[in-house]
C-alpha cells in the first residue's frame, strides 16, 4: 500500500485527534480545515480515475488517449467535492437531529478511507485483474 | 553608429554665411594646414557598398587626405575582402573591446596625422570635406572640428518625420547653427579632433557605448565635455561648410526606430550626466527644448491645413517624452546601481519600452499593497457619511488601487511573459485591497444579515438540530436550505472557534480569493488567450458590486455554482463529436455538488438548471446535456418537495404570482428612490451605471467579436435574466441576475478591452502605433472606472452595514437581561446581535411591519409599542434603538429622519417606559407596569 494512500485513509481520524488540542490553535486549525477542505475530495477523484481506466474525455483535440494530469481542474474538483460532501454529512446529521462534530468527523473519515481504499481493492479483485491482463499494455490503470 | 544629440551651444557669435566662410578658411589654411588621418570605422558586411561610397568619397576630395584608416570592428570577412580592395588604405583590426569606441580609438592609435577625423562607413564626404575641416585648425584654441550630415533617405524622408529630430538618424538637425560656430559637441559621422588631444585624453570610453544588451551612444559627447574641461579655452569649431551625406536605411524611418532611438538618447544623456555632471549634460538639450522644439511645434501649425502637420506635432511631443522618459528611467537606473541594485537585468532583444512596463508590472504590486497598508492606519471610520465608507477612505487608498490597475495593465499587456504568478497576485492584491480593508478596520463583523447568519450558525451548533431554529416566514428558509449552515458548524466546531463570527468578518476575501480557480478554469475552457483569461478574471472583480460574497449562503452557493458551470464547460469543450456523452465520472462529481448547491441556497439551483438548459439548447451538446439536466431537475424537485416543502407551500402564491411579472420583479429592487435621501439616490444611480455600462460591453463584445459570439459566453451572461420573469426574490432579483451573469459578462467585456488577435503584420505607422497606445490605455481607463463604481456601490451603505462595540455590548446586555418569552421591539433588525437571543424571545421589527405600524407608531409611541406587547409575559417588552438602526431607516426611506427623536424622546418622558441601557451608540428601554431595574450605563 502506497505511504498517500495510508495517510489519506488515516487523515480523518489525525484529524479527529486534533481536536483534542486546545481551541484555536493552529496545528488542530490546519489539521482540521485541510482535511476538510482537501481529503474526502482527494479520495472521490482517485476513485474516479481508477474506475475509469481509460479515461473519459480526450484532451481537447488529438489522439490523447488519457487526459493529462491538469492541476487547476483538479485543484477546483477537489476543494468542491470535499466541501460537498462535508456540506452533506454534516446536514443529513441535522436533518436527522442528532449533529455533534465527533460523529460527524467520524462518518467523513470512515468515508474518506473507504474511497481512499478503493481503488487497492479493485486492482486486487480477482476478475480486475485477469482483465488487466486481458488488455493491451498502453490501456492498462496506472 | 553613435548618433548624438549635437549640442547647439553657441557661444561664440556666429560668423560669416557658411559659403563665403569657406572661402576665408580656405585662405587662412593655406598658410599652416595640419596633416590629415581619416578614420573610418565598419564592422559589417552588410554595409559594403556605403563604405565603398565613404572610400570613394575621400579618394576624390579637393584636399586628399595624407592617410585613410579603416578600422575593422571584429570581422575577419570585411578585413580580408577590405585589404584586397581598398589600395592605399590602411586597413587594421580593432585590438580593443569590441564596438565603435574601441574601433576608434584604434584608429587613433594608429594614426599618423596631426588631424584625425572620424567618418561614418555609411556616410559619403562632400569633395571639399577635408578642405572644410582642416581650416579652422589654423587657430591654435581649436580642439576639434565638426562638419554637417545630411540625410540620404533610401525610401524617402518619412512626412510626419520632424527636422528637429534628424539627430535620431545620426544627421544635423533643425536648431543647430547654420554657420560657423563653437559648439559643445559634434556628430559622430562627421568630427575630428587634434591626435595629441585624444591621446592625452585617453581616448573613447568604452562604457558608454552599452547599457545592458542596448547600444547606445553619446561616447562623442562625453569626450568633447572632457575635452573642453581638460583645455581651457579651447574650442570645438562647428564648421557646416565641412558636409557628408549620411545614408539612412528604410528601416530608420519608422515610428517604432524613432521611439526606440528617443528612449536610448535619453537613456545616454542619463550615463553622460552621471559622468559629467547634469549641468554639462543637459546644457545644450535646454537650449534645445527651450526653442527649437517649441519653434518646430509653431512651425507646422503655421503652414497650414496640409496631412501632415499633425503627425509632426505628434512625433515631436512624443519623441520629447520618449527622450525624457528614457532620462528618467537611466537615472534612477543609475542611483538604484549605487545602491547595488540591479534594476534592468540584461534580456536580449528587450526593447527600452518592454523594461519600462516590465518595471512597472513587477513594481505595482509591491508599491500598490504598500500604499495600501499605509491607508489601512488612516482610514476614519467616523468620517463614514451617507456617500458609505468613500468618505473614510484616505487619498492613499485610491493611489494603491490606481497602481494596481497600472501595473496589472503592465502584466497583462507587457511584452515580458510572465507565469501566472503575476497576473494572479494582482488579483489577489484586488481582492485583498476591496474586500480585505473591513476586516482590517471595522472593529466588529460589518453586515447585519452576516450576525444573522453567524446566529443562525451557532444556534445550529448549540443544539445539534434543526427544531430550535426560528420557523417563522423571514428565518424558516434556514432550516430548510441548511447546508451552508451545517458546514459552518462543523468548521467552528473542529477548529474550536466559539463561534462563527470568529472567522465570519474574513468570508469575502476568503470568498472572492477562493472563486479565482473556478473562475479561471471556466475562463480557459472558452478561451487560450492567457491575457484575455487574465482580464476577464479582473473584470470580474472590479465589477462585482453586488456584495453577495459576504457570510451567507449565497456566496456559498455562488463559488459552486461557478465550479459546476466551469467543470462542466472544460468537459463541453472535450465533446467535440456531435452526440458525445458526458463521462460517468464527470457527471457523478457534477451531480455532488448540484446536491450541495440544492441543499444549500433556493435561488441557485433555479440559475444552475437555466444555465445548463441554456447551454443545451446548442445542438452539439444536446445529447450530452439533456440527461444531466433531467437529473438536475430532479434532485431540485426532490429537495423542494421534501425539505423545503413546509417553506414553499406557505409562498406559493406569492410566487406564482409573481410569474411573468418581469418589470414589476425587476422593478422592484430599482424603484422607491423617492424616500431615501439623496446621497443614497447618487449611489443607486452610480450601481445602475455600472451594471448597464458592464451589460452594454458585453453585447457590444458579442456583436463585435466573432469568437466570443460563437462561445457560450452570450448564453451564460444573459440565461440569469430569464428567472427575472420568475421571481422578484425580495426585491432582490436584479441584483442577483447581475451575480450570475457576471463571469459571462466580464469576459465578453474584457474581449471587448482587449485588442483583438491579428493575422497578419500590420505596419507600425504613427497612427496605428497611436491608435495601439489608447487600445492599451483603455483597460487602466475603463478598470479605474470600473473600481470607481465599485467602491461607491460595494460600500455605499456603510453608514448602517458597520457596526460600533458599543452596539454590540449593547444587544448582549439586552440578551442577557431579558427574561425568556420578553418581547424584543426595535424599529429595524439593522444592528449587531439583533438575533443573538432569537429562540427565546418573539421580536417585531415595527417600521418593517408595514406602512401603517411604523405610521402608528410615530403618531403615538407608547401607545402603540404597548399594543404590540400585549402578548408579552408580564406586559414586559424591551425596546432597542441604535445609530446604525438609524442610519439603515434613513438609507431605505421606512421612518421619517426625525422618527427616532420623536420615539427616544416619548420613551424618556413616559411611567410606564424606563431606560436600562445606554452608550454613545444605544439605548434599551424597559416598556412595562411593573417597577423598573435602575439605569446603567454603557461601558463606554
Amino acid at each position: 500500500m502506497k505511504p498517500s494512500t495510508v495517510l489519506l485513509t488515516a487523515s480523518g481520524w489525525i484529524a479527529l485527534a486534533a481536536t483534542t488540542l486546545p481551541a484555536l490553535s493552529p496545528v488542530r486549525v490546519a489539521v482540521t480545515l485541510l482535511f476538510i477542505a482537501l481529503c474526502p475530495g482527494i479520495a472521490v477523484l482517485r476513485i474516479v480515475g481508477v474506475a475509469n481506466p481509460g479515461h473519459t474525455v480526450p484532451h481537447s483535440k488529438g489522439p490523447h488517449p488519457k487526459r493529462p494530469y491538469e492541476p487547476l481542474p483538479t485543484a477546483a474538483l477537489t476543494v468542491a467535492a470535499s466541501l460537498a460532501l462535508a456540506t452533506l454529512v454534516s446536514e443529513a446529521f441535522f436533518l436527522a437531529g442528532g449533529f455533534t462534530m465527533p460523529r460527524c468527523v467520524m462518518t467523513l473519515a470512515l468515508l474518506t478511507g473507504v474511497l481512499a481504499l478503493l481503488p487497492e481493492l479493485i486492482e486486487r479483485h480477482p476478475r480486475h485483474a485477469a482483465a488487466r491482463h486481458r488488455r493491451p499494455a498502453e490501456q492498462r490503470p496506472r | 553608429m553613435s548618433t548624438d544629440m549635437a549640442g547647439a551651444e553657441t557661444v561664440a557669435r556666429e560668423q560669416a554665411p557658411a559659403r563665403s566662410g569657406a572661402d576665408a578658411e580656405r585662405g587662412s589654411a593655406s598658410a599652416v594646414t595640419p596633416t590629415l588621418s581619416v578614420i573610418v570605422c565598419a564592422y559589417t558586411m552588410d554595409r559594403w557598398g556605403d563604405l565603398c561610397a565613404a572610400i570613394d568619397s575621400l579618394r576624390r576630395q579637393s584636399h586628399l587626405p595624407d592617410e585613410v584608416v579603416l578600422v575593422i570592428d571584429h570581422c575577419d570577412e570585411l578585413a580580408a575582402r577590405s585589404r584586397r580592395e581598398f589600395a592605399g588604405v590602411r586597413v587594421v583590426e580593432n585590438t580593443e573591446r569590441q564596438g565603435l569606441s574601441g574601433a576608434r580609438n584604434t584608429g587613433v592609435r594608429t594614426a599618423r596625422g596631426e588631424v584625425v577625423a572620424f567618418l561614418d562607413d555609411d556616410a559619403a564626404a562632400d569633395r571639399d570635406w577635408a578642405e572644410h575641416l582642416l581650416a579652422p585648425y589654423c587657430d591654435p584654441d581649436v580642439l576639434g572640428v565638426g562638419g554637417y550630415v545630411r540625410p540620404d533617405w533610401e525610401d524617402g524622408r518619412p512626412g510626419w518625420f520632424p527636422q528637429e529630430f534628424d539627430w535620431v538618424v545620426g544627421c544635423s538637425y533643425r536648431g543647430l547653427p547654420t554657420r560657423a560656430a563653437q559648439v559643445r559637441n559634434f556628430i559622430g559621422a562627421n568630427m575630428s579632433f587634434r591626435r595629441d588631444l585624444l591621446d592625452r585624453l585617453g581616448g573613447f570610453r568604452h562604457d558608454l557605448g552599452r547599457v545592458g544588451s542596448r547600444p547606445l551612444g553619446c561616447e562623442e559627447t562625453e569626450l568633447c565635455i572632457r575635452a573642453a574641461r581638460e583645455y581651457e579655452g579651447g574650442l570645438l569649431h562647428y564648421a557646416p561648410a565641412a558636409a557628408v551625406r549620411h545614408h539612412v536605411p528604410a528601416g530608420r524611418g519608422t515610428w517604432a526606430y524613432f521611439r526606440a532611438r528617443c528612449y536610448a538618447e535619453g537613456l545616454s544623456k542619463a550615463a553622460v550626466s552621471e559622468l559629467t555632471g547634469a549641468g554639462a549634460a543637459l546644457a545644450s538639450e535646454r537650449g534645445y527644448l527651450g526653442s527649437t522644439i517649441p519653434a518646430g511645434l509653431l512651425g507646422p501649425l503655421r503652414r497650414g491645413p496640409d496631412h501632415t502637420r499633425w503627425t509632426t506635432v505628434l512625433a515631436l511631443v512624443m519623441g520629447v517624452a520618449f527622450t525624457v522618459a528614457g532620462y528618467l528611467v537611466g537615472r534612477v537606473g543609475i542611483l538604484a546601481g549605487r545602491a547595488g541594485i540591479a534594476l534592468w537585468p540584461p534580456a536580449a532583444g528587450a526593447r527600452p519600452a518592454d523594461r519600462v512596463v516590465r518595471a512597472a508590472a513587477l513594481a505595482g504590486l509591491p508599491v500598490a499593497l504598500g500604499l495600501w497598508i499605509f491607508a489601512l492606519q488612516r482610514v476614519h471610520l467616523s468620517a463614514i457619511s451617507d456617500l458609505g465608507l468613500i468618505t473614510a477612505l484616505p487619498t492613499t487608498f485610491w493611489a494603491a488601487l490606481a497602481t494596481l490597475t497600472l501595473g496589472f495593465a503592465a502584466a497583462v499587456y507587457g511584452r515580458s511573459r510572465f507565469s501566472g504568478t503575476v497576473p494572479a497576485g494582482y488579483v489577489l492584491g484586488l481582492i485583498a485591497i476591496l474586500h480585505a480593508t473591513p476586516a482590517l478596520t471595522y472593529p466588529v463583523l460589518r453586515y447585519s444579515w452576516a450576525w444573522k447568519h453567524v446566529a443562525i450558525v451557532d444556534l445550529m451548533t448549540a443544539h445539534g438540530n434543526l427544531a430550535h431554529l426560528p420557523s417563522s416566514n423571514p428565518m424558516a428558509a434556514y432550516s430548510q436550505w441548511p447546508g451552508f449552515f451545517a458546514l459552518n458548524s462543523l468548521i467552528a466546531q473542529l477548529t474550536g472557534a466559539p463561534s462563527a463570527g470568529s472567522y465570519a468578518a474574513w468570508a469575502p476575501p476568503f470568498f472572492n480569493a477562493l472563486m479565482i480557480v473556478p473562475l479561471l478554469l471556466l475562463f480557459r475552457s472558452i478561451t487560450s488567450r492567457r491575457r484575455l483569461v487574465w482580464t476577464g478574471i479582473w473584470v470580474f472583480f472590479a465589477c462585482s458590486w453586488v456584495g453577495q460574497d459576504y457570510f451567507a449562503p449565497q456566496a456559498y452557493a455562488f463559488l459552486l455554482y461557478v465550479t459546476f458551470v466551469a467543470v462542466l464547460l472544460r468537459g463541453l469543450r472535450a465533446l467535440d463529436r456531435p452526440g458525445a456523452r458526458l463521462p460517468h465520472a464527470e457527471a457523478a462529481l457534477l451531480l455532488l455538488i448540484a446536491a450541495t448547491i440544492d441543499s444549500s441556497h433556493q435561488l441557485t439551483p433555479l440559475m444552475l438548471l437555466t444555465a445548463v438548459a441554456a447551454l443545451a439548447l446548442r445542438r452539439a451538446h444536446r445529447r450530452a446535456l439533456l440527461p444531466l439536466l433531467g437529473c438536475l431537475t430532479l434532485m431540485a424537485v426532490a429537495w423542494n418537495g421534501t425539505v423545503a416543502r413546509p417553506y414553499l407551500a406557505a409562498n406559493l402564491d406569492s410566487l406564482i404570482a409573481a410569474l411573468g411579472k418581469l418589470d414589476a420583479n425587476f422593478g422592484s429592487g430599482l424603484v422607491g428612490l423617492g424616500a431615501v435621501n439623496r446621497d443614497q439616490v447618487l449611489i443607486a444611480w452610480v450601481d445602475r451605471a455600472l451594471t448597464a455600462f458592464v451589460f452594454a460591453l458585453a453585447v457590444t463584445a458579442l456583436v463585435r467579436r466573432p469568437r466570443l459570439r460563437r462561445s457560450p459566453l452570450g448564453w451564460l451572461a444573459l440565461s440569469p435574466g430569464i428567472l427575472g420573469a420568475a421571481s422578484n426574490y425580495g426585491g432582490e432579483m436584479i441584483f442577483r441576475v447581475y451575480l450570475f451573469s457576471l463571469p459571462g459578462l466580464a469576459l465578453l467585456a474584457a474581449g471587448l478591452l482587449l485588442p483583438p488577435v491579428r493575422n497578419r503584420p500590420v505596419r507600425r505607422t504613427l497612427w496605428t502605433a497611436t491608435r495601439h497606445a489608447a487600445r492599451r490605455a483603455l483597460l487602466p481607463a475603463v478598470s479605474a472606472a470600473m473600481l470607481g463604481g465599485l467602491v461607491f456601490g460595494y460600500y455605499g451603505k456603510e453608514l448602517a452595514n458597520h457596526f460600533t462595540s458599543d452596539e454590540v455590548t449593547a444587544a448582549r446586555y439586552l440578551a442577557a437581561h431579558a427574561e425568556p418569552g420578553e418581547l424584543i421591539l426595535a424599529p429595524n433588525d439593522n444592528f449587531p446581535g439583533a438575533y443573538l437571543d432569537y429562540p427565546d424571545h418573539p421580536h417585531i421589527w415595527f417600521a418593517e411591519q408595514n406602512p401603517g405600524v411604523a405610521r402608528l407608531v410615530l403618531a403615538d409611541p407608547i401607545r402603540e409599542l404597548m399594543t404590540l406587547s400585549a402578548g408579552s409575559p408580564n406586559l414586559t417588552s424591551y425596546v432597542i434603538l441604535t445609530r446604525s438602526q438609524a442610519a439603515s431607516a434613513g438609507q431605505s426611506g421606512s421612518l421619517p429622519v426625525d422618527a427616532f427623536t420623536t420615539i427616544r424622546t416619548a420613551l424618556e418622558a413616559s411611567p410606564v417606559s424606563t431606560e436600562i441601557f445606554r452608550n454613545a451608540d444605544t439605548e434599551i428601554f424597559r416598556l412595562s407596569l411593573m417597577p423598573a431595574a435602575p439605569v446603567q450605563e454603557g461601558l463606554s
